[in-house]
């Protein structure tokens, strides 16, 4: 069996600064893969090349066993590569329930649906309450989103990108401004979700990812240092030297 | 050969009065964020003033110190209000704002200038044509393409080789840093905007004698220019000179080349131009994801 | 339940007699006239699906409603103006010029894109005003035949006002629909968040698409009967300052409100009308009133009237 995501040779550049420079990587189904490396080190714009945001210069991205790299976001989104962004980027003026419908009404095919509305929005709807009493989110659905708390908003955030039932999800930094217990309570509902969703998560804090990952990746300077299990890379001394430092110590 | 030239000159010439308009758009686009859509207005309000004082035996090259004067001064009074409060607005509110302004600036033009086409009377020193290649090219035009050289070059240098344009551009990317250095952003934001309407004044005075000036003249003009500006990619110096350029040699040479659809063909080539790049000639490197 | 159908009875039943009113006491100029309000405002109504839902601000869209003018107009020179014909030709032809502008703008926002259907609109009116054989020129088309449908002849003002009305009416109730319905919340999510309607696999292309079919469609059925208001059309109807007018007129009515639409058109065209009788400054009137809602009534009248109804 093929790896669900694999990313050969990538390389990109901004100008005359090399954001990244030969990644290869590979991502199975259903594991937890973690993504660290100082701020700078290119991992969001490895994300923006995998999901299309980005085109590559050089290097091959295939999903599930075909090629995607002549496909739009919208595209490679269609086929399960999904992923959530930096800053929490989610439809403010919107309500809770309308951000969580617009997800769900583009995975059951309605999303540009003018005729049959009602069907649609009665189909959404029920999704939406499910992911909502999944979420254990003590909120109608009704709030405006601006007017949800930070780590509200980082929650509603992660249940839009689950409505969509990713095989592969990238999460860029979903904990990041979140308390302790905010973040153990957002990691739990993506593990609950679907376990043979893969998962890709890039966090600052060592602690979580060495905690729910199965495996960890490191980059540093747009290059991919090391790749293994949390204890292989945590003994790694290029890793130590690079990133960890005193942090592991 | 010498139809060529004389072609090219015209070209030029046209290109150089779009780029004098159009540098006073953009400055305030780039600078402040802000779209100004009365540019036409100040731009007509130069014309007529020109032709007045061309008209009144004046010495003539006061003519377009005082056109910028009158457009710098309605410039200011639009400033204090309502503009001022428009900056930080989206650029829809802006354009209708703005639009709006234009609309009854027009009107009041029209009622106080009237609604004939109002020639200038040129001085001897710009009237007449000199031979090019045994071509006729009438020297007013010569002296449009040496006169857009010169202020585009003396914008240039002043925003971005002086103190001032460095602070200005400062304000831009981060008004609040700039105000605790102790400058008072509002007053630089002010200067921007009188020196953007005193250039569309200015532009306006160049520009009579070549396409004389009647009302309608401010939204034929703001359109060119704001083509001119979105083409070049809103607002960089070099963006807008090749915004200019582009305008300018397409109108001129779609009517040499295609004299009964010159516009069909000109507008073709801009949309086409904009759709093969949707953010203009020059597009900032802003990082979206 | 009941009030839920009341609410929804209560408008429908205001316009129907704001139909039925006019059309059994107004004379004749004020029945055209209303009629041309009806028209035009359905045109902006459909602006509102670009302006207000999309935030797409099109300077393009008089060149829709005027190439329907004008297709309408040509059909039924040529083979009669039975109705059905006539607003097919003309809706057709609307749909194809959106169909176009759709692909146009899809990568295109804010200033570009106003400039980008600007240029396109513009190109419809050089094409109105320079194919003499087909268009008139600069004279328009004059002698057309007045609209019928099967044995009944509708040339009335009186039908032409129903007419209008109904349409009007229809429309409506499409771009509400429009509005409501998945594709109307896409349009608005790919105006707050182009990039995460991506990444949830939306394709703001066909978003836009969409938007300009529907809207195009639209301003083309109204396109389409304007020119049997007065058995004439011409160049203006195409013209960029029809779509500037356009939007004045939405503003005035305020944006993403809908009705707010036709509101906009019987204030802008009865400045037009009534003070231009009695000045010739009407427009410094018009530009005076419009900079005023621009300053203190951000969305507009139908805006100020939710406000004023909520209390
Ligand atoms: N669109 C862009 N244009 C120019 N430079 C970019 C662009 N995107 C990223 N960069 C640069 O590429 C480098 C890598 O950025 P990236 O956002 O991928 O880092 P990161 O590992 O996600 O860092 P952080 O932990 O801070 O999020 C940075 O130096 C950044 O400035
Ligand atoms: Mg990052």
């Amino acid at each position: 069996m093929s790896p669900l995501l694999e990313i050969a040779g990538i390389g990109k550049s901004f100008g005359a600064f090399r954001a990244l420079s030969d990644i290869s990587l590979a991502v199975e189904e259903g594991e937890t893969l973690g993504l660290i490396g100082p701020n700078g080190a290119g991992k969001t714009t490895l994300f923006n090349v995998v999901t299309g945001f980005l085109r590559p210069d050089s290097g091959a991205v295939r999903f599930a066993g075909a090629p995607v790299d002549r496909l739009p976001p919208e595209k490679r989104a269609a086929l399960g590569l999904v992923r959530t962004f930096q800053k929490a980027m989610v439809f403010p003026a919107l309500s809770l329930r309308e951000n969580l419908a617009m997800a769900a009404r583009q995975r059951a095919g309605h999303g540009l649906r003018w005729l049959g509305a009602r069907t649609c929005h009665a189909e959404a709807d029920a999704k939406v309450e499910r992911l909502l009493a999944e979420s254990g989110l003590p909120r109608g659905g009704g709030e405006r989103m601006a007017d949800l708390s930070y780590g509200e908003q980082r929650i509603a955030d992660l249940l839009m990108a689950l409505a969509l039932e990713p095989r592969l999800l990238l999460l860029d930094e979903p904990t990041a401004g979140l308390s302790q217990a905010e973040a153990e309570r957002l990691l739990r509902i993506v593990r609950r979700h679907d376990s043979r969703t893969a998962l890709v998560l890039i966090a600052h804090d060592i602690d979580i990812v060495f905690g729910h990952c199965d495996r960890i990746a490191v980059m540093h300077l747009g290059r991919l240092l090391r790749t293994g299990t949390p204890q292989a890379v945590r003994a790694d001394a290029a890793v130590r030297a690079a990133y960890l430092g005193s942090l592991a110590d | 050969m010498g139809y060529a030239i004389v072609q090219v000159l015209n070209a030029l010439s046209f290109s150089a009065l779009l780029l004098l308009t159009g540098l006073g758009l953009s400055v305030v686009l780039s600078l402040m964020n802000f779209v100004n859509l009365a540019h036409g207005a100040f731009y007509l309000l130069g014309s007529y003033v020109a032709v007045l004082w061309l008209a009144s035996g004046a010495p003539w090259w006061l003519a377009f110190p005082a056109a910028f004067l009158a457009a710098a001064l309605a410039g200011a009074l639009l400033e204090r209000f309502p503009f001022r409060r428009f900056y930080a607005r989206p650029h829809l509110m802006q354009v209708l704002l703005t639009y709006g302004i234009s609309v009854i600036l027009a009107d009041l033009m029209r009622w106080g200038f009237g609604a004939q086409i109002l020639t200038p009377e040129l001085p001897a020193a710009l009237r007449g044509v000199v031979f090019l290649f045994d071509m006729p090219f009438p020297l007013y035009r010569l002296f449009l393409i040496g006169v857009g050289a010169v202020l585009g070059l003396l914008l240039w240098l002043l925003l971005d080789r002086t103190l001032w344009g460095a602070a200005l551009r400062a304000a831009v990317t981060d008004r609040g840093i700039v105000e605790t250095l102790g400058i008072d952003t509002r007053r630089l934001f002010a200067a921007v905007l009188v020196l953007s309407a005193g250039l569309g004044g200015l532009s306006g005075a160049l520009g009579a004698g070549m396409l004389a000036a009647y009302p309608g003249l401010d939204e034929e003009v703001l359109i060119l220019a704001l083509i001119t500006v979105v083409v070049g990619g809103l607002g960089s110096f070099g963006g807008t000179v090749a915004g200019a350029l582009v305008v300018g040699f397409a109108l001129t040479f779609s009517k040499v080349w295609f004299p009964e659809f010159a516009n069909v063909v000109a507008f073709s080539a801009m949309a086409g131009f904009l759709l093969l790049r949707p953010h203009g000639f020059v597009a900032p490197p802003l990082r979206q994801v | 339940m009941r009030r839920a159908l009341l609410s929804r009875a209560a408008p429908m039943a205001a316009a129907l007699l704001a139909l039925a009113l006019p059309a059994a006491l107004a004379g004749p100029f004020h029945l055209r006239f209303l009629a041309e309000i009806l028209l035009l405002g359905t045109a902006v109504m459909s602006l509102d699906l670009l302006v207000g839902s999309g935030g797409l601000v099109s300077l393009g869209h008089a060149a829709l409603f005027g190439t329907a003018a004008y297709a309408a107009a040509v059909a039924a020179l040529h083979l009669g103006g039975n109705l059905l014909l006539v607003l097919g030709a003309g809706t057709g032809a609307a749909l194809l010029l959106a169909a176009l502008m759709g692909v146009a703008i899809m990568r295109s926002s804010h200033l570009f894109l106003l400039i980008l259907t600007l240029l396109l609109g513009q190109i419809a009116w050089e094409v109105a005003f320079h194919w003499r054989a087909v268009t008139g020129g600069a004279d328009g088309l004059r002698g057309l035949p007045p609209l019928s449908l099967g044995p009944w002849r509708l040339d009335g003002p009186r039908a032409l006002f129903l007419l209008a009305g109904g349409l009007a009416l229809a429309a409506h109730a499409l771009a509400r629909s429009f509005v409501a319905a998945p594709i109307g919340r896409a349009l608005v999510g790919a105006r707050e968040q182009p990039l995460r309607m991506s990444a949830l696999g939306y394709s703001t292309a066909r978003i836009r698409l969409r938007a300009m079919l529907a809207a195009g469609g639209i301003a083309g059925a109204a396109g389409s009967l304007y020119p049997f208001l007065n058995l004439y059309v011409g160049p203006q109807s195409v013209h960029w300052s029809l779509s500037a007018t356009m939007i004045i007129m939405l503003v005035i009515g305020g944006v993403g409100s809908l009705w707010g639409a036709f509101l906009g058109s019987a204030v802008y065209l009865a400045l037009q009308t009534y003070v231009s009788a009695y000045t010739d400054r009407w427009q410094l009137f018009v530009g005076v009133i419009f900079v005023l809602i621009v300053l203190l009534l951000p969305h507009g009248l139908a805006g100020a009237a939710a406000r004023w109804r909520r209390g």
